[in-house]
């Protein structure tokens, strides 16, 4: 019967697709892109590294920021000056707060300043425990002396307090 | 500084502050003996000598007890701390940490740069478990599976955690299995780790399980797969994959039963109701294939009707219907099913079902109306068919398939590339749909929209190198006034040697500011400045005074001298603790500024030596180098990228080709049937009539 045939044929059909789930396929790729891959990755990286050493000498001073892992404080934005100029503002969408708490460290300020005292200011808001937002100045006198200097924020949770304490510090790197 | 006048005589100001503190100032002019110091002025009571000298010691011990040491280059309270050097530990720890930031909001790129960077310069030494774990995964996202095997391989030769171990273990399994590798795969995972968690354990069986399927040992499969809960995502999924391999190889009644426990399943989400479905559609058309209607209608009329596979569940519960001879509710289902879009096959399917459901309930008017209707609608989804077809054909057609961005700047990221989003409107979105959910077009067009990325890549570095070039160029002319440079050279030369002078005054005067005030023996050792001016010009008059005639005047005045002395002497002694914490705090004060002018010298330092260096440096040949390396890539990634659009349209082209043939089929088809009830009618009404002369003679004819 004519019916049976179109049904037979579309069961035919339907068993040859019935493909066992997250089976693997043999790739019939036009062309193996590996080694592309990787020259490309690799010229990248050494960009990135002349790059560092043209903009960023020893002249570099970073500042970056960073929270307990797990935190359940939100740090919603931080405004940064240095010497009294306003240098940087960043606030955290959802995603980049999540990438904080799982251990991220964001570099919120790179750039260069001559060797001699500086005055670093950062204005944090944030939302406590209990959903109220709250807002802390931070000032952290600093030496820029030969080498390159990493400033760490870092937010460790108040449980007392259900705020953020806030802790500095600071490395020079040769 | 300042200078001070009293009496009309002018006194030379005395070293303080940053000037090296030794003898005593004795520039002041000597005053007459008629000079009296301002505090004669005060009635001051009559205390002996002995009594003065002994009170002033007293009070010198005390302070003497309290004095601290002042270490040389102490920081001042209030000023900043001494900072520490960056350790390999806190690099690694600050590096890792921005690589996590970037992996976690997707910047793969950035995220993988980093650690590779890291890497170069033995940041991570041989702590290197986490980085090369990160890398590995990145490796993967990229479809650089040669690479991620090496690392993971390398990782598994490291001293790591037992923790990490299973981990790296696991990730070579699952990639070989991946690649195709089974019997690699198999190897791997066949030999579990000790204190495996859980989950990663009922992955392990379900890939393991997989790989048996595939080689048909179905039993070993099953005994693999027993302790994995099918009530769980990972348990049914391996459970849906047993039941289809015992199908596929013939063992139905095991099939179903394993299809049966996924349909029951209590997991209630998108994937997992999917899953369900398309389990419930594998016992239907395997009932249909065997022939058992009820079985196949008691498991399709579970599917959703707005799920994915309604299409197929709806043809064949009209099948089960109709193979049942129950065709009016074949027909129910079938009506409905061509209600739905006539590019899918199963609709097609139907439109030429419906009619002969009406053919066997004998409604032949509305048989061929249903013929004739789906002719029209054949030939109207042919036309549709080639206007995807052309659509497929336009260049811009693989560019629009990407995702649209939502940070213009992920563009040039070609490690996070996005799922397949095809418009809803495009032409060829109702056609396709199979084949843009395929492995093959999913792997082929993430790797044609990496190249794409690449190639946007490329190009902004490349900007990037001309700005660069234009900065090195300027920075060496203006190296090349060697004056300039030459100048800066003297300068900082001239301040090593001033500062190294400032190093050994304030050495010496910090050591003589510890030993004062702790070693002091006398009033006089803890004198400020003035005060010991003052003392001296006494001492000076005391001669005159020991030298006059002892009159009661001289009597009266060497007792007021006396006096004076001792008032002066208490002074000293009194403010001996505010004289020493104003002298500290000096100490501190000149601390701080060393302190500021080594890190100023450094900079400097730093900053000549860099720009030595930049003089004969090899900024511009590495910068040409990375030039004539982009243009390389840059022709090799366009002949990819036509490789890739060609293998992309060809795979489009198929599948559209294959749609026309089938349409074109059921295109005749439903011209044929149209025509056999036509004929079918003629005949009929032929039949119908009386015979007559005229009759006979046209059928003669």
């Amino acid at each position: 019967m004519q019916i049976q045939r179109i049904v037979f044929a579309l069961i035919g059909i339907f068993f040859g697709q019935l493909a066992l789930a997250g089976e693997s396929t043999e790739s019939s790729l036009p062309a193996d892109l590996q080694s592309l891959k990787q020259d490309v990755l690799q010229l990248n990286q050494e960009l990135s590294r002349l790059e560092k050493e043209l903009m960023f000498p020893s002249t570099e001073v970073a500042l970056l920021i960073s929270i307990d892992v797990g935190s359940s404080v939100r740090l919603i934005d931080v405004n940064l000056s240095i010497d009294g100029k306003n240098v940087g503002y960043h606030f955290y969408s959802d995603q980049e707060f999540s990438a904080l708490s799982k251990g991220g460290i964001h570099r919120m300020y790179s750039g260069n300043l001559p060797s001699g005292k500086h005055d670093l200011k950062i204005v944090v808001t944030g939302y406590d425990g209990n959903g109220k937002d709250y807002q802390k100045t931070l000032t952290q006198p600093f030496i820029k002396g030969a080498d390159r200097k990493i400033i760490e924020l870092h937010a460790a949770e108040d449980a007392t307090r259900k705020q953020h304490e806030f802790q500095f510090k600071e490395w020079d790197n040769g | 500084m300042s200078s001070s006048s009293r009496n009309g005589t002018t006194v030379e100001p005395c070293c303080r502050h940053y000037k090296k503190k030794s003898l005593p100032c004795l520039n002041s002019a000597r005053n007459g003996p008629d000079a009296v110091p301002e505090k004669e002025e005060m009635k001051t009571p009559h205390i002996p000598r002995s009594a003065i000298t002994t009170a002033a010691f007293l009070i010198l011990a005390s302070i003497g007890s309290s004095v601290q040491a002042v270490p040389a280059y102490m920081p001042a309270r209030g000023s900043t701390p001494a900072v520490a050097k960056a350790s390999v530990g806190d690099l690694r720890h600050l590096t890792f940490g921005e690589a996590i930031y970037d992996y976690y909001l997707n910047k793969n790129l950035r995220s993988a740069s980093r650690l590779l960077t890291a890497k170069n310069v033995n940041i991570f030494g041989t702590e290197s478990a986490q980085c090369d774990m990160l890398l590995s995964d990145l490796y993967v996202a990229f479809g650089m599976s040669n690479q991620a095997a090496q690392t993971l391989s390398d990782l598994s030769h490291q001293d790591i955690l037992s923790s990490t171990r299973n981990e790296v273990w696991f990730k070579r399994g699952n990639l070989q299995y991946h690649q195709g590798n089974y019997v690699e795969a198999e190897r791997i995972l066949t030999a579990p780790l000790a204190n495996l968690p859980a989950e990663m354990d009922s992955k392990r069986r379900t890939l393991l399980a997989n790989v048996l399927m595939s080689r048909s040992e179905f039993d070993l499969a099953k005994d693999t797969l027993a302790p994995v809960s099918p009530d769980t995502e990972l348990g049914l999924y391996a459970t849906y994959n047993m039941g289809v391999a015992y199908i596929r190889s013939s063992r139905s009644k095991e099939g179903v039963d394993m299809l049966h426990r996924v349909m029951s399943s209590p997991i209630n989400d998108p994937e997992s109701n999917a899953l369900k479905d398309r389990a419930a559609l594998a016992i239907g058309f395997n009932a249909l294939q065997q022939q058992q209607p009820d079985a196949a209608r008691d498991a399709l009329v579970n599917i959703r009707l707005d799920g994915p596979f309604s299409n197929q569940a709806l043809l064949g519960l009209g099948y089960a219907h109709f193979t049942k001879q129950d065709y009016k509710k074949s027909l129910a289902v079938w009506l409905e099913l061509i209600k739905r879009s006539p590019a899918d096959p199963s609709v097609q399917e139907a439109m030429l079902l419906a009619p002969r459901a009406y053919e066997e309930l004998q409604a032949y008017p509305q048989a061929l109306f249903g013929y004739k209707y789906a002719s029209q609608l054949f030939r109207a989804t042919l036309k549709n068919l080639e206007k995807a077809a052309l659509y497929v054909e336009q260049s811009g057609w693989l560019a629009s398939l990407a995702t649209p961005l939502k940070d213009p700047r992920d563009n040039i990221d070609p490690m996070t590339v996005n799922s397949i989003i095809v418009p809803p409107s495009n032409p060829e979105a109702k056609f396709l749909y199979e084949m843009f959910a395929s492995d093959a077009f999913v792997e082929g067009h993430e790797a044609y929209v990496q190249l794409d990325r690449m190639q946007a890549l490329l190009l902004k570095r490349l900007d990037d190198l001309d700005a660069w070039q234009d900065m090195v160029k300027s920075q060496k002319i203006k190296l090349a006034n060697t004056s300039r440079l030459d100048n800066a050279r003297e300068q900082l030369e001239a301040a090593q040697l001033r500062n190294m002078e400032f190093t050994e005054r304030y050495k010496a005067l910090n050591l003589r500011v510890r030993q004062t005030f702790r070693k002091a023996r006398t009033p006089l050792d803890v004198a400020s400045p003035e005060a010991l001016e003052k003392y001296h010009r006494l001492s000076a008059m005391e001669s005159s005074l020991l030298a006059l005639r002892d009159t009661p005047t001289s009597t009266a005045l060497r007792e007021r001298f006396r006096r004076v002395r001792g008032l002066l002497l208490w002074d000293i002694v009194a403010n001996a603790p505010e004289q020493e914490q104003t002298e500290r705090t000096d100490i501190n004060d000149i601390t701080e500024l060393m302190n500021l002018n080594k890190a100023h010298v450094g900079g400097l330092q730093k900053l000549v030596k860099a720009n030595q260096k930049r003089e004969n440096d090899d900024s511009e040949t590495r910068i040409e180098n990375a030039r004539t390396e982009i243009q390389r890539l840059q022709t090799e990634i366009s002949q990819s990228q036509t490789l890739y659009a060609d293998y992309l349209k060809s795979l489009a082209k198929q599948a559209i080709e294959q749609q026309r043939n089938k349409l074109n089929m059921r295109l005749a088809e439903s011209h044929l049937d149209v025509a056999r009830l036509q004929d079918m009618a003629t005949s009929k009404k032929a039949n119908a009539q009386p015979s007559t002369p005229d009759n006979n003679q046209s059928s003669a004819k």
